[in-house]
């Protein structure tokens, strides 16, 4: 499949310090890809370089193999794209005209317009709310509206900036729900600016992420997930224990790992010596109250103090000090069989292939 | 309260009665402030967006300019405007002085620096994330520009408002440059001060309550077309 949209080469820099520096970064049709890292990363600023909103120090992009402002106008370009920020950004006028002022801008005609909002509203199920100021609206209601105002025009590329922040778990749901519905049957693509590690999983074909302006890793989210490339990636997705640990031998693709003085058996081809990153899920983690308890397949065990007891719900989260500290998740029936206390000695265990291993850079 | 009650039995008989030299005096005030304010509007709106829009050296310098020209006595006005149309002056040889132009020009220099005051704060209200939004939907900066100018009209309105309400009622500068010569450039407020000065209290206060039912007709009208803007979606 052709890229609908690229980038190449592309720097964006205030005061000397790069805010955006990357090679190539692409965007398929029909595709969703996530953008996400920490504040200051750079994501907005490459947000706003690919929509030709800020205009970057070098590089090019391409709209359709077209060089963006040589082969097709910057103006032409931005035809096919919309725009979408946390913020609702209201005209103080109804529902209605605000929905209606992409389609303006492109010079649809009043009786044209006037079907395509109606559509789009009833869509959305906001028609109700068509004569209302849209400064006056809640705020699901609100973000609706910003949906309905940016998917009218029917974008090739529709650009998103934290759009969910600030909403509740219902609405987001919903709303991600019915914007997913049209953008799949108008074959939109979309690049979304995230912190939530929920919605750039529920949402992304492809996640981006992003680090001081580069791209440290991009992948589908299986690979992101499970094969994080840094602690930061680890950690955004929510593996909780990374241990840092230097290979004292491998043999076959197995390794025997120093980690704080303990030997841990995992899954890799790295060099005796080479210093890593051991990666562990904490749903991967096992507690026991006993060694004997153990199964076989469980390859590395350690003896622990339990430092920490978090009851979430519907699992709760156990720190376990084993010399170096572990997290694990167990369920609320393994918390009430094993009937845990803080200070309680228990045993973790995981096995050698729940652990995704990185050289330490 | 017994001249007020006259000045004021005068001031309707006057326009009643279709008197010539007052009707003449009313046309001229406002065929001046009304082209001025439309001159001072028409340029003062676009530069208001380029300068709150822009960035460029001097900005801060400009600014503070523009808000001390926003209390600009008219005295100095005039003062400006009579040396620049004087005979040996710049513009001497268009021979504008002593002209309804010459007020007119005057009043340009006292209106603009308030209705470019209040646009500017107005357009720099709108965030930055605001005028992206609006661009990314698809916008071109002419269709931006156009979106602020109707995202303020209420604001705008009342720069307009201050700016025609500033010159109407102003003397000093119509009296300078204009020479209050009878039929040709007596406004409102030079009469005024010519029947005081000829001991014509009631006269003075006729032209004087005129002159407020004027500004308050336009303002009226003016309020009229904000307020309905403001209700519109209420």
């Amino acid at each position: 499949m052709n890229n609908l949209l690229e980038g190449k080469d592309l720097k964006f820099s205030i005061k000397g310090q790069n805010i955006i520096d990357l090679e190539h970064i692409y965007l398929k049709e029909r595709e969703i890809v996530s953008l996400i890292g920490v504040n200051g990363a750079g994501k907005t600023t490459l947000l706003l370089t690919l929509s030709t909103l800020l205009k970057p120090h070098r590089g090019n992009l391409y709209f359709k193999g077209m060089l963006i402002g040589h082969e097709i106008k910057e103006q032409d370009y931005r035809k096919n794209i919309s725009l979408l920020f946390h913020e609702n950004l209201f005209l103080d006028t109804s529902v209605f005209e605000n929905v209606a002022i992409g389609l303006k801008f492109r010079k649809y005609p009043r009786q044209i317009i006037e079907e395509k909002v109606k559509d789009m509203l009833k869509l959305l199920n906001i028609y109700h709310l068509k004569d209302r100021k849209a400064t006056t609206l809640s705020g699901g209601e609100a973000k609706r509206v910003c949906i309905a105002r940016a998917l009218v025009i029917e974008p090739k590329i529709l650009f998103l900036d934290e759009p969910f922040t600030n909403l509740d778990t219902p609405s987001k749901d919903e709303i991600i729900i019915d914007m997913g519905k049209i953008v799949k049957e108008k074959g939109i693509s979309l690049i979304i600016v995230t912190h939530d590690k929920y919605e750039a999983l529920r949402l992304s074909d492809r996640i981006i992420v992003m680090e001081k302006g580069k791209i440290i890793q991009e992948g589908t989210k299986e690979e992101v997930l499970h094969y994080p490339k840094n602690s930061f990636v680890a950690s955004f997705f929510g593996v909780e224990n990374i241990l840092e640990g230097k290979v004292i031998e491998q043999k076959d693709g197995e390794m025997l790992v120093d980690v704080y003085g303990n030997l841990v058996e995992a899954i890799g081809n790295f060099n005796k010596g080479t210093s890593l990153l051991l990666f562990i899920r904490p749903e991967n983690i096992f507690l026991y109250k006993d060694v004997k308890h153990i199964k076989t397949s469980v390859r590395n065990h350690f003896r622990g103090k339990i430092l920490e007891i978090n009851n979430f719900g519907y699992y709760y989260r156990i720190t376990v000090d084993c010399k170096f500290p572990i997290v694990s998740y167990i369920t609320k029936s393994s918390f009430t069989e094993l009937s845990l206390k803080i200070n309680d000695e228990v045993v973790i265990g995981f096995k050698a292939t729940s652990i995704y291993s990185t050289e330490k850079i | 309260m017994e001249l007020f009650i006259e000045a004021l039995t005068n001031a309707i008989h006057l326009l009643l009665s279709f008197d010539y030299d007052t009707y003449i005096v009313i046309w001229l005030s406002l065929k001046v402030s009304f082209t001025a304010t439309l001159i001072s509007t028409i340029c003062a709106i676009p530069l208001a967006l380029y300068i709150s829009i822009k960035q460029f050296r001097f900005k801060h310098f400009i600014l503070s300019s523009i808000n001390t020209g926003m209390a600009m006595p008219p005295v100095l006005a005039g003062l400006f405007i009579t040396i620049l149309l004087w005979r040996n002056g710049i513009l001497g040889r268009f021979n504008l002085l002593y002209t309804p132009q010459a007020i007119i020009i005057a009043q340009i220099f006292l209106a603009t620096p308030i209705i470019l005051g209040i646009s500017i704060s107005a357009f720099q209200s709108f965030s930055k994330k605001f005028m992206l939004q609006i661009l990314g939907l698809g916008a071109t900066k002419f269709q931006l520009f156009m979106i602020m100018i109707k995202e303020s009209k209420l604001t705008l309105l009342c720069a307009i408002m201050a700016g025609f309400g500033a010159i109407i009622s102003e003397v000093g500068a119509s009296m300078m440059v204009g020479g209050n010569i009878k039929g040709y450039t007596r406004v409102l407020t030079t009469a005024i001060v010519t029947e005081t000065g000829k001991g014509n209290f009631e006269l003075a206060m006729a032209y004087g309550i005129i002159l407020l039912i004027l500004s308050f007709s336009v303002n009226m009208i003016l309020t009229k077309i904000q307020q309905k803007n403001k209700t519109q979606y209420e």
